[in-house]
């Protein structure tokens, strides 16, 4: 099977222009889909890179949002919304009201089940009834326990983490955690993300058997610099690192 | 009849719990917006300790090189039947303690000094910095280090550094450089002498120093608590501890020791996390994390370079008085052992000093060991536990995580 390649943006960053021009100039077939995040004024398991576009809070509108969706839906891009549970709960549910009238129906929450274990599973009924399914967001330090129960409780793909944030630095030995996730998670697509520096690493995990990579932290400097063929560059690069490594 | 057993005892892999807990574990958090201090974790420790920190795998390798430096000093450390306490007791159940003092810098800080140290030299380091309360930990340091060929510096607590000269020399004989925190050799340092010059140090600050000495000299910092590669080191405990009960035809049905940051504590417990054993976290009264703690996001170090980790915490800028067990006196614990403290999976409790130490007596007079202060506490506690229900025919099993030889000023406080 084709590795997927899924992208990552900051609705609203570097402004609602650059985000809108840029789904809509994206070559057709280089990327699988793309993950669009909600700013948060507290993205905490976010990197360095990543938490400086959500800086942008001010920026955003919901009609920035809506505009995004529709030309990815024209395009026919697949779409999953990122949205912190603090701000979710922050905004007492009007978030989840306007998610479900949009054509995204799969949804990243990253502090949900480290942050806000307690309420999860109510939670990710409630998604199921607005017609979204919820991306289990997974890392090495999720319990064996802990991965088996969301597995079972959602179906969709499964984004798995190589670093406790993204962007950061720390050693991971890709094949071993690749490893790890596939001895708890069976017959789902496992998606891995924070934390991938370079087509070499993106590659890795292909090899290793990950069915896809999540680029974020990688082009935020060219998106800040407002460079879209540097961003479109470097995808490409990545697209041809997967696609290489099958 | 331990000893001839010692390949069988000894484990080749260390066990980290995190797989295992029953729910995840909050990752370290940086708390600003442009700069990672988890990042910075790249520049002040080994490459391969902060690998450990963040994959989180169940069996991790002990490299054959620290296999070997654990016979070297002393592991396996035994585990004896404490015959003549249940005696004294009247207990009608069994008492075992895991003797961590039994080691030749006296306690199980030397169990992840070693391979952080064999890490540093691994990566050509020349000098290793770290932080000491009591004096263990730097003991420890001072020792891995010059086994694996470098030299070291340890930023140690005023208060001890003034009441434990002869732990200063001690490592001063192991190589050491120690001068006492706060000191006029880092920023920080300075800056906590101004505010108040008679400053009785704390380990926050100490932690924050040597952090700082080591990001401005290139050198490697050594962790002696808290991190969980630290805890996963320190199974080598538990996972010894399992293999002799078995040995003995024993299980544990209750295990207790004391909590300081939390790395003896967690390295006797969670190898048997999965089993039904009670746990009890013995903690120093003055210190009461657990029982009057908060528990989330706070400060490793008081200067705040260290990132922010979800536990129990008395606050980073908590000064604790003064008191006989060093060792004890950090404001937070573990966040693994946090969260099951958290959970209900582990029990926590208090002891205060006269408790403590007329049960270090009476352990002195029974086994012959005088326990360090600190593990005082776990015995205390464990003394409890019998006392409460003399009939019960459950194994007690206690980490005495050191011996006491060098804190026996303590005694000559007299009991309050
Ligand atoms: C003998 C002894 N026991 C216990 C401790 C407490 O630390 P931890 O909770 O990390 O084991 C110390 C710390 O200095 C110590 O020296």
């Amino acid at each position: 099977m084709k590795p997927r390649l899924i992208i990552y943006l900051t609705l609203g960053f570097p402004d609602n222009e650059f985000v809108e021009d840029f789904v809509q100039n994206i070559p057709d077939g280089i990327i699988d889909g793309f993950e669009l995040g909600l700013p948060s004024s507290d993205p905490r398991y976010d990197g360095p890179k990543i938490r400086s576009t959500h800086g942008e809070r001010n920026h955003f509108s919901q009609d920035h949002m809506g505009r995004v969706l529709q030309t990815c839906s024209d395009r026919k891009i697949r779409v999953n919304l990122l949205s912190y549970y603090s701000d979710i709960e922050n905004e007492g549910g009007k978030n989840l009201q306007m998610l479900a009238g949009l054509s995204a129906h799969e949804m990243i929450v990253p502090d949900l089940l480290i942050d806000y274990a307690e309420v999860a599973d109510a939670f990710i009924s409630s998604l199921k009834a607005s017609g979204i399914s919820l991306i289990p967001f997974f890392n090495a330090a999720t319990p064996d326990k802990v991965i088996k129960k969301y597995v079972n409780e959602t179906d969709s793909w499964i984004y798995y983490g190589l670093q406790p944030s993204t962007g950061i630095n720390v050693p991971v030995n890709i094949p071993e955690v690749v490893e790890r996730a596939k001895s708890v998670i069976h017959e789902r697509d496992i998606i891995f993300g924070f934390g991938i520096r370079n087509g070499g690493d993106a590659a890795e995990i292909i090899r290793a058997g990950g069915h896809g990579i999540a680029i974020g932290s990688a082009i935020v400097d060219d998106l800040a610099k407002h460079d879209e063929r540097a961003a479109i560059l470097k995808i490409s690069e990545y697209r041809e690192a997967i696609d290489s490594a099958v | 009849m331990y000893q001839s057993r010692e390949k069988e005892i000894l484990p080749e892999y260390w066990y980290n719990v995190v797989p295992d807990l029953p729910e995840q574990l909050s990752p370290p958090k940086d708390s600003k917006k442009d700069t990672s201090s988890i990042d910075m974790l790249n520049r002040i420790l080994p490459k391969k300790l902060l690998e450990q920190e963040f994959s989180f795998k169940r069996r991790e390798k002990i490299p054959e090189e620290v296999m070997e430096l654990y016979h070297q000093i002393g592991r396996p450390t035994p585990l004896v039947r404490a015959i003549n306490l249940e005696k004294k007791l009247g207990y009608s159940g069994k008492i075992y303690f895991k003797y961590e003092g039994a080691t030749v810098t006296g306690s199980h800080k030397i169990n992840t000094a070693l391979p952080q140290a064999f890490y540093a030299a691994n990566e050509g380091v020349q000098e290793v910095v770290t932080e000491t309360g009591a004096g263990q930990w730097g003991t420890a340091t001072a020792l891995a280090a010059s086994l694996n060929g470098m030299r070291s510096k340890v930023f140690m607590v005023r208060t001890s550094f003034n009441q434990k000269p002869l732990r200063k020399q001690i490592m001063e004989i192991y190589g050491a450089k120690v001068v006492p925190s706060p000191s006029i050799e880092t920023e920080f340092g300075r800056k906590t002498l101004a505010e108040r010059a008679d400053h009785p140090g704390t380990l926050g600050i100490a932690i924050s120093e040597a952090v700082e000495y080591a990001l401005d000299k290139g050198f490697k910092y050594l962790l002696g608590s808290v991190m969980n590669s630290v805890i996963t080191h320190q199974s080598i405990i538990g996972l010894e501890t399992a293999r002799q009960l078995e040995i003995e035809g024993e299980e544990a049905d209750v295990m207790i020791g004391c909590v300081g940051g939390g790395s003896n504590f967690s390295g006797f417990v969670f190898p048997f996390i999965s089993g039904k054993a009670e746990m009890i976290a013995s903690t120093a009264e003055e210190v009461p994390k657990f029982t009057h703690g908060k528990f989330g996001y706070d400060y490793i170090d008081t200067a705040g370079l260290l990132p922010q980790l979800k536990m129990f915490s008395l606050g980073a800028g908590f000064v604790p008085p003064g008191i006989y067990a060093g060792g004890l006196r950090y404001h937070g614990a573990a966040p693994a052992l946090s969260m099951l403290v958290h959970s209900g999976r582990i029990k926590a409790e208090d002891v205060g000093e006269n408790e403590v130490l007329a049960a270090m007596r009476l352990f002195a007079g029974t086994q012959g060991i005088i326990p360090a202060p600190e593990s005082g506490h776990a015995i205390a506690s464990a003394i409890r536990y019998a006392k409460r229900d003399p009939q019960s025919r459950k194994n007690i099993i206690i980490n005495v995580s050191g011996h006491g030889l060098l804190d026996l000023s303590i005694f000559s406080r007299g009991e309050k």
